[in-house]
């Protein structure tokens, strides 16, 4: 895998509920964006664009236990606001089908919604400032960073808040003690190490998947790709 | 994910849960869930998770499948749980039930309910195109997962993907190009026939409701006293 879904359970219940409540306003902003720019036209987009993540979930690849998402290629194939639309809905089915925690889908949705941003933002950005890079290059040199950055937002939203099991269980709480917090790092910096060894190769086969993808619709259709500088947020 | 299996389970399904109102299996996952996140020992979470399976041997469901589903959140709970298993044993265990728990929870109800049913319920709290894209993103994967079979097959058909492993996940990468690109098209055709069906910016899939039954209060009432044992547990271990 190349982004790890937060589980039920792992979170305190008011860092579950910021989650939630960001992705209900972001939500809310993006449909009615793209309602109001796209029309009718906007639901057939997102519903194929969550579809193709679901799809490409299951695309058996020759790395052990690895699998792409797409969350990045959504990004820049629809934008920001269509992408994070398109993220939400695939986290959704995932969550039903208990491949994501139900109770987190906020904030996988979020992570997600950081990849997506961040992979249009890098796609335009190195597009921009390296006209004669290969498309492959572009979009594997966002897919990677993208991956990078969201997965250190989730071990950042992990160790602010998930790092406590007395938060978790709801035990007594002394935070302020220097000893219980010294018995906390232990465990978070062991988790990081497991989690970015594991993703880091996760990054790696993803942008070569992605680049290698890209490079094939840049030379056949490349205006799905936003070629003629068309709709982007 | 076998989200083929899982709609042939809840569309096939011939058990009193799939039988079933909707809003009525929706609130007792609900509380089943909230009895997992609320039990904060070991004990008491895998009591919780024995209920869950009680419940869905009670009403006949096919407890391995459920639990080969569930099984998966546990691989990403495990990854959690391993920085905690030698400071905190009980706290790394407890994360790895409540997420299995969690996922049975999830699907006990996606396996007994079919997703015309599940998300009209769901879209009811969703803005008007997200709710609308959550039904055809159903759709549409079943159709992209036929168009990728045909590709994958394709490709073993002439020799496979070839010798090295960056040749290998290129030549993935063009075949998901290729579902890409089918994926345009089908938006053009959904959007469409969406207009030559009248769409008026809301998909309509309201069905009768189901009228309520002595063993609906009963699930309920069920699934209620789990989640209140739960609660009791907690004030008596903290």
């Amino acid at each position: 895998m190349s982004h790890l879904h937060i589980p039920d359970g792992l979170l305190p219940l008011p860092i579950v509920a910021a989650g939630l409540a960001i992705t209900a306003v972001l939500l809310l902003v993006a449909s009615r964006r793209l309602a109001r720019l796209e029309g009718a036209r906007v639901a057939p987009r997102i519903a194929v664009l969550s579809a193709l993540m679901l799809v490409a979930m299951g695309l058996p690849l020759p790395v052990l236990g690895y699998h792409v998402n797409l969350t990045v290629l959504t990004g820049i194939i629809a934008g920001p606001a269509a992408g994070f639309v398109a993220v939400f809905i695939a986290n959704l089915i995932l969550s039903l089908t208990a491949h994501g925690g139900i109770t987190v889908l906020g904030l996988n949705a979020l992570i997600g919604g950081v990849e997506v941003t961040l992979g249009w933002l890098l796609w335009k950005a190195v597009r921009r400032a390296l006209p004669r890079t290969r498309a492959f290059a572009a979009a594997a040199i966002a897919v990677a960073l993208a991956l990078a950055v969201s997965t250190f937002a989730m071990l950042a939203v992990v160790a602010s808040s998930g790092a406590d099991p007395d938060l978790v269980l709801g035990g007594h709480v002394h935070a302020a003690e220097e000893a219980h917090r010294e018995a906390l790092a232990t465990p978070l910096r062991t988790f990081a190490a497991v989690v970015l060894s594991t993703a880091a190769v996760g990054w790696a086969v993803e942008a070569l998947v992605v680049g290698a993808l890209v490079e094939f619709i840049w030379r056949v259709r490349p205006e799905l790709l936003g070629a003629d500088e068309g709709r982007g947020a | 994910m076998d989200l083929a299996l899982i709609d042939e389970m809840a569309a096939n399904g011939n058990t009193s849960l799939h039988a079933t109102p909707t809003g009525v299996k929706l609130a007792a996952s609900g509380l089943l869930l909230a009895a997992t996140i609320v039990a904060a020992t070991p004990a008491s979470v895998a009591a919780v998770c024995g209920a869950a399976l009680a419940l869905a041997a009670a009403t006949r469901q096919p407890v391995r499948r459920l639990v080969a589903i569930a099984a998966y959140p546990v691989l990403f709970a495990g990854i959690f749980a391993l920085g905690w298993v030698r400071t905190n044993p009980a706290f790394a265990t407890v994360i790895v039930i409540r997420a299995f728990s969690a996922g049975f929870a999830a699907a006990l109800f996606i396996t007994t309910t079919t997703f015309v049913d599940a998300f009209s319920l769901i879209s009811r709290v969703l803005p008007g195109p997200v709710g609308d894209g959550l039904f055809l993103a159903y759709r549409a994967f079943f159709l992209l997962l036929t168009e990728l079979g045909q590709v994958v097959q394709a490709i073993r058909l002439r020799g496979g993907a070839g010798l090295g492993l960056g040749t290998q996940l290129r030549t993935y990468g063009e075949a998901l190009g290729v579902v890409v690109l089918h994926a345009a098209d089908m938006t053009e055709r959904m959007y469409k026939m969406m207009l030559v069906r009248g769409y008026s910016g809301r998909i309509e899939s309201s069905r009768p409701a189901r009228p309520m039954a002595a063993f609906h209060y009963a699930l309920l009432a069920y699934c209620a006293a789990v989640l209140t044992a739960a609660i009791a547990a907690r004030r008596f271990s903290s």
